[in-house]
């Protein structure tokens, strides 16, 4: 198991330098090189222990995640162009289940690009949202968004209080 | 000029109309979360549709994929500096907030 896990990052890595230098044959002891120091750092900052992403189940939600790109920006450029600003900020406070700290960062990632709203990082349990328009906000939205985040983990992810569908 | 030297102008010009809103939206918006809000939504979008772009004048898959990994490392270093700065700019209003309710208006 922790094997396959360092083989995957170490494939991942390595497809990375292949489509960013085009993976030419003369730069291959370079490129060897990196892959295999950005494996071992990787693993220093997070072992194979931990709740590992689930490969495919992040590139299934990829088609979400670039819709609410696209309306995040539609929207807020829409009040930043109406004469009327129509915005009434505020923060918010909503509890977060989980104690993972990776799953909690990224899904305050995946809420800074939803329409409207701006995490502050997770802290005490809790995650703080600034909100640009406080009339439309649903903090369902924000839980459901949790519990789409702990299904990209596998299993482990319930050992910190996170709920896995 | 054929339909894809035209693809590539509209979405250029689009991405560059929501690079303007990200600009406007930092000079209007009252505060400094909700200038984030414009900074980081309008110009990941700006920036998808000029990748967008730029992928397709490119030509070629292996151009597109670079391209692509560049966006979402971009999208990825947006989501996570707006997370800081905007819990700094939680924690200087908070300070504030508490510096107006002491007795001695925070004066130490």
């Amino acid at each position: 198991m922790q094997l396959v896990s360092v083989l995957n990052r170490l494939a991942i890595f390595g497809a990375l330098w292949v489509v960013l230098t085009g993976g030419g044959v003369d730069s291959l002891a370079y490129g060897a090189a990196a892959v295999a120091v950005a494996t071992v750092l990787s693993l220093l900052i997070y072992p194979v222990d931990r709740p590992g992403v689930v490969v495919w189940r992040a590139a299934a939600i990829l088609p979400r995640f670039l819709v609410h790109s696209g309306l995040g920006g539609l929207d807020v450029a829409r009040r930043a162009f109406d004469p009327r600003l129509p915005i009434s900020p505020g923060w918010v406070d909503i509890p977060l289940s989980s104690r993972h700290d990776a799953a909690n960062v990224l899904l305050g990632g995946l809420i800074s690009i939803l329409p409207g709203t701006l995490p502050a990082g997770p802290g005490d349990g809790e995650m703080d949202i600034h909100v640009l328009y406080l009339p439309n906000f649903t903090p369902g939205e924000v839980q459901a968004d949790e519990t789409r985040i702990h299904g990209l983990f596998d299993s482990r992810i319930t050992e910190y209080g996170a709920t896995h569908g | 000029m054929s339909w894809i030297d035209l693809a590539v102008l509209a979405l250029l010009g689009a991405g560059l109309a929501f690079y303007a809103a990200g600009s406007l939206g930092f000079l209007r918006f009252p505060d400094t979360a909700s200038r984030l809000h414009a900074l980081t939504k309008a110009d990941n979008l700006g920036l998808g549709l000029v990748a967008l772009a730029a992928a397709i004048y490119g030509g070629s898959l292996a151009v597109a994929a670079k391209i692509a990994l560049v966006w979402l490392f971009a999208v990825i270093a947006a989501g996570t500096t707006s997370q800081l700065l905007a819990r700094r700019a939680r924690l200087d209003e908070a300070r504030l907030d508490d510096a107006d309710s002491a007795p001695d208006g925070g004066l130490r």
